[in-house]
């Protein structure tokens, strides 16, 4: 079934619609869902929140792509998740890791004045990775809204694990070079 | 926390970014071999035709007998004619087609069956086979299945959602025993190979280096209802991805 039966699915409020989402994307939310919080049972329940919030927002949305609008709701919800966890699990799977170097990202408060909203931010980033050729730009999205790996990456790429990593670690300077640039603090 | 912030906000980039993350330019080079695959498997299929079809349109009782004596090239040019073979598996596959029509008659249509060994050993010669598509970089961020329960690639549930039965899915099988995965070379997944096998999947093992460790690598060729309806050994989890997926 492609994806605008599912979403006509979604509109005539079939409950098909969840099973066919579930069949089709069900291994890509869970995917999304586990890289944060290395659960499974977790991500199974996540995973379901994400079909119920497609449910509810199905209409008066209507998707462009189901795919990443699914993984957009399973990835928030993850890190909704995670956030609440994040005491008693501190330390585990790639999300840890993920924030921690995304911290370098940070411009120093002084050097700007200028606070967006999470919106503002969102374009920038869009514009930083549009300006970034698209291997490069790839990888960091797989880092950072896949939470993948580094290792799984490298090995994606045929690349050796510190290259991948020295490569991010020039991508997250140039972001911090970037945002600061646009005068975005956070 | 502010990079939890940074970290939603990069949730929230354009959706076309997202989506070329895994489905990248890899996908145009998937493209590019798939379109070649394809013409190359029509070609083939219209040399077999033509190979099996040229030998028994021109062929005529009495010279037959006379060809089947005859060896090399010059058994396929009937009265004469130029053959246009020049390759020997060509020559082969016509010299086979004449044998045939002396066994069945000119008008009798060519059996798959009756392909010559060189052919008929690979089972998958005149399919299209899917080793490949989009992206494979997210293959590896999967979880492990559970035990009893199969699960496949974004790659390969995309190329099943697009190609369906028609094509022959090459794949890569991760055997998962309790969440551990079990090695390609151990003594447990050689079993479960054996047990495939003697259910009618078509299972390979390959080893390769990568320069600094031997791998080793389950495949299968199957369809992909073969896929979907697996026939799984409960005390195992399996994992299925495009072959290309492991084999980068």
């Amino acid at each position: 079934m492609d994806d605008s039966e599912i979403i006509e699915l979604y509109w005539n409020r079939s409950e098909i619609a969840i099973a066919a989402t579930a069949e089709k994307y069900g291994s890509y939310c869970h995917t999304i869902s586990y890289n944060i919080l290395h659960s499974k049972e977790d991500a199974e329940e996540c995973v379901n929140d994400a079909y119920w919030n497609a449910w509810k927002s199905i209409p008066p949305q209507r998707p462009g792509r189901l795919s990443t609008y699914l993984g957009k709701i399973t990835r928030n919800l993850s890190l909704d998740r995670y956030k609440q966890y994040n005491t008693e699990k501190r330390g585990r799977g790639q999300t840890e890791l993920m924030l921690s170097e995304l911290e370098e990202c940070i411009p120093a408060k002084a050097d700007v004045e200028q606070t967006l909203d999470e919106m503002a931010l969102t374009e920038a980033i869009n514009q930083f990775l549009y300006a970034q050729p698209e291997p490069k730009r790839n990888i960091f999205i797989r880092r950072y809204w896949y939470l993948c790996s580094i290792r799984d990456i490298a090995r994606a790429y045929g690349m050796s694990e510190s290259k991948t990593a020295s490569l991010l670690y020039r991508m997250r300077k140039e972001l911090k070079e970037w945002l600061k640039k646009g005068g975005i603090t956070l | 926390m502010k990079s939890e912030k940074l970290a939603r906000a990069i949730g929230n980039i354009d959706e076309n970014l997202i989506f070329h993350a895994i489905h990248d330019e890899a996908n145009q080079k998937k493209r590019g071999w798939l379109k070649w695959s394809i013409s190359a498997a029509a070609c083939l299929c219209l040399l077999v035709a033509a190979a099996l079809t040229l030998p028994s349109l021109s062929s005529k009782p009495e010279p037959r007998k006379d060809m089947g004596a005859m060896g090399g090239s010059e058994g396929v040019q009937p009265d004469g004619e130029p053959g246009g073979y020049t390759t020997e598996s060509q020559v082969e596959m016509s010299e086979e087609g004449i044998q045939m029509a002396k066994q069945d008659g000119a008008a009798e249509p060519y059996e798959t069956e009756s392909f010559p060994e060189s052919i008929a050993a690979d089972p998958f010669e005149n399919e299209t086979v899917i080793d490949s598509y989009g992206s494979m970089a997210a293959a590896a961020c999967y979880a492990t299945p559970d035990t009893g329960k199969v699960a496949f690639s974004i790659p390969l549930t995309d190329a099943m959602e697009e190609y369906g039965d028609s094509v022959i899915y090459r794949v890569a099988v991760d055997i998962f025993s309790d969440n551990q995965m079990l090695e390609a070379n151990s003594e447990a997944a050689k079993y479960e190979m054996e047990r495939l096998i003697e259910l009618g999947y078509t299972v390979d093992y390959e080893t390769y280096n990568d320069g600094n460790v031997m791998h080793y690598l389950i495949t299968l060729c199957a369809t992909k209802e073969q896929l979907t309806d697996f026939a799984l050994a409960e005390q195992y989890g399996y994992m299925f991805f495009l072959y290309q997926e492991r084999a980068q």
